[in-house]
């Protein structure tokens, strides 16, 4: 209890400092210097050629179509951007570097102080700096022994990247989720990268430092890097945390370095254990920090916490990169004229579409609740914007994705991630509604039954129409007047409870009525005609 | 008729009457390479059957009547700095023995497509660093004109193959004056066309701010059929340009020496400089001034800074185009236990003593805390160099200087002195920095038999008239047709 209440006072006095740095591969068609394919997932250096190889004698040509997502995501984030901009070379060794030299922009990136609006809180975030770089290749290490060598994989190679640097101005693991997912959302409404963290083509580094509440200095930050999903990003930053205030009030002091996520660690295990013990007892000379004991780590976190970051380099051991313009490309112009295109062809945002959608005087007036809902997710916004494109009205296109089809995204048994990903068209949905329009089928029956047959056949890759899965199932609407007006007889005679409450002017006594023709009818009886013909049954009932 | 020192303009007009055949040229030459090369070692690789297979699907399209470039079965040889697929290129240099490049660079397909047969790589200075061509490391090239001496450097091989009559025409590459001092020295004519005239898509890169490709051959008209072929943007290199390429064959006639304002750089003229290379490049000028030239005291004062500026930039670009030199992909790979051994082993067994000491140069001016004071500043002094030049320009329309402080050195003489070695480009590197065009042609020769160059400086996109100025030059005197008697 007394160690409860000392880490909930040591967790009060140091303040979380977080950075994010993150890389978004610019969804071109081919890589930044040569006309290569960045289709993910091709048999290993297939997608190359002599420039992306970084043969002798090549040189890079820039990219026009990456060069224009750049600027409008510098736009978008209402970035100052330079009236001439070029790139630089960042000079190291690596083995997926086939030029053993990135080219990157260090010292005039296409964009400088700009932000971003966090979706949930509507506050702003600060952005640093925007810029466009090439993408590394990839180092396969085979798993298990037999095999000793690393293979080197240049698919990826010269892919474009944006990479983008916030502020230190993170100061809570929920605001750094918010950020996170806005700008995911924000990168797919720009089209300028399709947000797949799986894939890896948007990507997240964390700096992450503390120090005393009301301290103004900066605390020494470490870089987190590895971290391959949201869920890494923010329990590497709590664990890092945990570590570095651990550190501190063991009397140490964290050092500036570069740390790797490890999903795999258990401190519960002995094995980890004696990871971390060997991690700590390195030796001295290479300045490691990993000088503080486990326990008191994870006395700071959640219980059952797993994974660890672990020391990749420090900064003594950080490379010279000996940035210098890139002497093969010649200097870009960004003209007025061009910025203010881009600028007008930036497509709405989250925000304008929320304000739009809910607008009382608009053509919309959907419910905050269900704007909030589509815009927050830009795969549900497309799939509502393709159902009013096609004439649905915004009421009843608003009700079915943020019903059906969102279900089925929400739906953990299926493989349906996204509304993109949904193996029911608009377009089906579009000849659904006009069934239900047409008396063909009842709304009920449609949405219901019609589309769970219709989700079936899509996921099976299935061709049939709506109308041959109505006919199929049996679904198409009664309009057998004299059927119906048998139900609505022997509704009103089975409820003489409701008629007396009807004549009370209770008015929803009427649904009783409606509940036994529709489970009579099997949701088949159009609703237009059962009202006319209890309108006419019972009017003479109320006014006795 | 042909005689090994035919122009390749004379060549040409045969092979169009069908009065010479191809083949026949570069069996002749061929010959020439087979007698004369193990004199000078200009030619590193000469692959017969591949010249004669090019040249006679060149004759069978001659034979048709097809209408071709000038250049169309001329052998012009390459310097082995230029990528041809297939053909291994190796910049001279250790790291890339067996490298056969899977690309054509823009020049060798430009050369293709105008029907030129590609006549074998040519010796260099290991990635054209050096004023000497010794930095080979495969072998020493010969002054054709006296075998103790260096044909000069970096297209060492690229001139003595012309001086010793074995072709008419070559490529070059010039980074701070590779094309120009060698002709100089070599007595021939040689072009450093303007930054961004001709694609270096396929250069092995030295310096790319600096490199440049360029002809090299017997006369100024000559070179005007090679430039023709070679010039003008490719889109692989974004730092070509769009300036419209002018017909540099007809623009030869074009010329009006009598209009022509000549800037003499007083600063060239008063530095170190050998009298006899001064009075030969002087009478040079008033054989100009002789024909109704003006001739002007022009000052570049900053070019006592040029080669500083030029050591600190293009060592900084060196020091990370060799980077990709690491034996992992190609080339020759040196033993290690890990990645990083293996690496360092590649690159200290494959590269010779020049090209690690300009990557040290190189590494140690981009480094952090030196960065500004040296290759920022280096930057600063290249803009001031261009803006002096550009003054100069107003009150003249070409600069007249020597191609080099001295008629020519040793083989070995300064091999222990780089700094002495570095200031042979003295009369060279600015223009590159600048990057205006050069030309430098034979006008004199020394009392040791020995050729003396001298150097035409244009504005940008000037080379049309450059040629036509050398070209007229070389037509009122006789500098140009002489040639060494070992190789008659």
């Amino acid at each position: 209890m007394t160690a409860m209440l000392e880490n909930q006072e040591m967790l009060a006095k140091y303040e979380l400092v977080v950075g994010l740095e993150v890389h978004a591969q610019l969804n071109t068609e081919s890589k930044l210097f040569c006309g290569c394919s960045t289709a993910f997932g091709a048999d290993p250096n297939t997608h190359v050629c002599p420039v992306c190889l970084g043969h002798p004698g090549t040189i890079p040509a820039l990219n026009q179509q990456a060069f224009d997502k750049i600027l409008k995501l510098s736009l978008a984030f209402a970035c100052k951007v330079p009236d001439v901009t070029y790139m630089d070379r960042k000079n190291y060794y690596y083995p997926d570097l086939p030029k053993n030299y990135q080219i990157s922009q260090e010292y005039d990136p296409i964009g400088r102080d700009g932000e971003i609006q966090l979706i949930n809180t509507g506050k702003s975030i600060g952005i640093h700096n925007v810029h466009l770089e090439e993408d590394a290749g990839k180092l396969i290490h085979p798993e298990g022994a037999d095999d000793a060598h690393s293979y080197v994989d240049l698919n990826r190679a010269g892919t474009p990247l944006a990479e983008i640097v916030t502020y230190p101005v993170f100061r809570a693991l929920d605001e750094i989720d918010d950020f996170m997912e806005s700008l995911r959302t924000l990168l797919l409404y720009l089209d300028v990268c399709d947000g797949r963290m799986e894939q890896g083509s948007l990507r997240f580094e964390a700096s992450v430092s503390v120090r005393e509440f009301g301290a103004e200095e900066m605390g020494k930050r470490s870089e987190i890097k590895n971290l391959n999903s949201m869920k890494s990003v923010l329990k590497g930053v709590q664990f890092e945390y945990a570590r570095q205030v651990a550190l501190l009030e063991s009397g140490g002091v964290p050092a500036q370095e570069t740390r790797l996520w490890d999903d795999n660690f258990d401190a519960d295990q002995a094995r980890c254990q004696q990871q971390w013990q060997a991690d700590c007892e390195r030796p001295s000379g290479s300045r490691h920090s990993e000088s503080v004991g486990i326990e008191p780590v994870m006395a700071l976190l959640p219980e059952n916490f797993k994974g660890r970051t672990r020391v990749m380099r420090s900064k003594e051991e950080a490379a010279d990169y000996r940035y210098f313009p890139e002497p093969d490309l010649p200097r870009f112009p960004v003209t007025a004229a061009r910025r203010d295109q881009l600028r007008a062809e930036l497509p709405a945002l989250p925000g304008q579409l929320c304000g739009r959608y809910t607008d009382p005087q608009g053509e919309y007036r959907l419910k905050p609740y269900h704007a909030q809902i589509i815009v927050k997710d830009w795969h549900l916004q497309q799939y509502f914007q393709s159902l009013i494109d096609s004439g649905m009205l915004a009421k009843k296109a608003a009700n079915l994705v943020t019903n059906q089809v969102l279900a089925l995204v929400n739906d953990k048994s299926n493989d349906i991630e996204t509304a993109t990903d949904c193996p029911v068209r608009p377009v089906d949905l579009i000849d659904l509604q006009r069934a239900v329009d047409d008396s063909v089928v009842t709304a009920n029956c449609a949405f219901d039954k019609v589309f769970k047959d219709l989700v079936k056949e899509r996921m099976s890759g299935g061709e049939a129409s709506v109308k041959q899965l109505i006919e199929k199932g049996g679904y198409a609407a009664n309009t057998d007047q004299d059927e119906i007006l048998g139900w609505v007889k022997e509704a009103i005679a089975a409820n003489e409870k409701a008629v007396e409450d009807l004549k009370k002017g209770k008015k929803k006594a009427r649904g009783a009525f409606m509940g036994y023709i529709m489970k009579k009818s099997r949701g088949k009886a159009p609703p237009k005609l059962v009202n006319q013909l209890l309108d006419a049954e019972l009017k003479p009932l109320l006014e006795e | 008729m042909t005689s090994p020192w035919s122009s390749a303009f004379d060549l040409s007009q045969a092979l169009k009457s069908r009065s010479l055949r191809s083949e026949q040229l570069c069996q002749q030459a061929l010959e020439r390479v087979r007698c004369h090369d193990s004199k000078i070692g200009a030619f590193l690789t000469v692959d017969a059957d591949a010249i004669l297979e090019q040249a006679r699907a060149i004759d069978q399209r001659l034979d048709a009547g097809e209408a071709l470039s000038p250049l169309a079965g001329i052998p012009v040889g390459i310097k082995d700095n230029l990528c041809v697929q297939g053909q291994e290129t190796t910049a001279a240099s250790k790291i890339l023995s067996g490298y056969k490049p899977p690309y054509d660079a823009h020049v060798i397909s430009a050369l293709r497509e105008a029907g030129a047969v590609l006549f074998g790589k040519l010796n260099l200075d290991e990635f054209a660093m050096g004023s000497s061509t010794e930095n080979s490391s495969r072998q020493k090239t010969h002054n054709p004109w006296h075998l103790d001496y260096v044909p000069g450097g970096s297209s060492g091989g690229s001139a003595a193959a012309v001086a010793a009559g074995l072709l008419p025409l070559t490529l070059g590459s010039d980074t701070g004056g590779s094309i120009r001092q060698p002709a100089g020295l070599c007595g021939v004519t040689g072009l450093k066309p303007t930054y961004g005239r001709v694609s270096r898509f396929g250069l092995l890169a030295f310096a790319s701010s600096l490199d440049q490709i360029g002809p090299m051959g017997r006369d100024a008209r000559d070179l005007a059929i090679l430039l023709q072929a070679i010039a003008g943007r490719d889109d692989r290199d974004l730092t070509s340009s769009e300036e419209p390429v002018p017909d540099y064959l007809g623009a030869l006639e074009n010329v009006d020496i009598g209009s022509m304002t000549i800037g003499l750089p007083t600063e060239f003229f008063e530095m170190t400089l050998d009298d006899e290379v001064r009075q030969t490049v002087m009478a040079a000028a008033k054989h100009y001034e002789a024909q109704g030239a003006k001739l002007v005291d022009v000052s570049l004062s900053l070019n006592k800074h040029a080669i500083a500026c030029y050591q600190i930039v293009s060592t900084a670009e060196a020091s990370s185009n060799l980077g990709r030199y690491d034996g992992i992909h190609y080339g020759h790979r040196g033993p290690g236990e890990d990645i990083i051994e293996l690496m360092a082993k590649s690159r200290d067994e494959g590269f010779g003593d020049e090209v690690k000491r300009r990557i040290m140069l190189g590494t140690f001016v981009l480094s952090t805390g030196f960065y500004d004071a040296y290759y920022l500043k280096a930057q600063k002094v290249r803009r001031l160099i261009a803006e002096e030049y550009a003054r100069a320009f107003e009150a003249c329309d070409v600069l007249l200087t020597p191609a080099s402080p001295i008629a020519g050195f040793k083989i070995g003489e300064n091999m222990d002195d780089p700094l002495t070695m570095y200031a042979a480009d003295t009369m060279t590197v600015s223009v590159n920095l600048v990057g205006v065009p050069g030309l430098v042609m034979p006008c004199g020769f020394s009392s040791g038999g020995l050729p003396i160059g001298l150097q035409l400086i244009g504005k940008h996109w000037s080379e049309a008239d450059l040629l036509a100025w050398a070209w007229w030059y070389q037509q009122s005197t006789d500098f140009h047709t002489k040639h060494p008697e070992a190789f008659a």
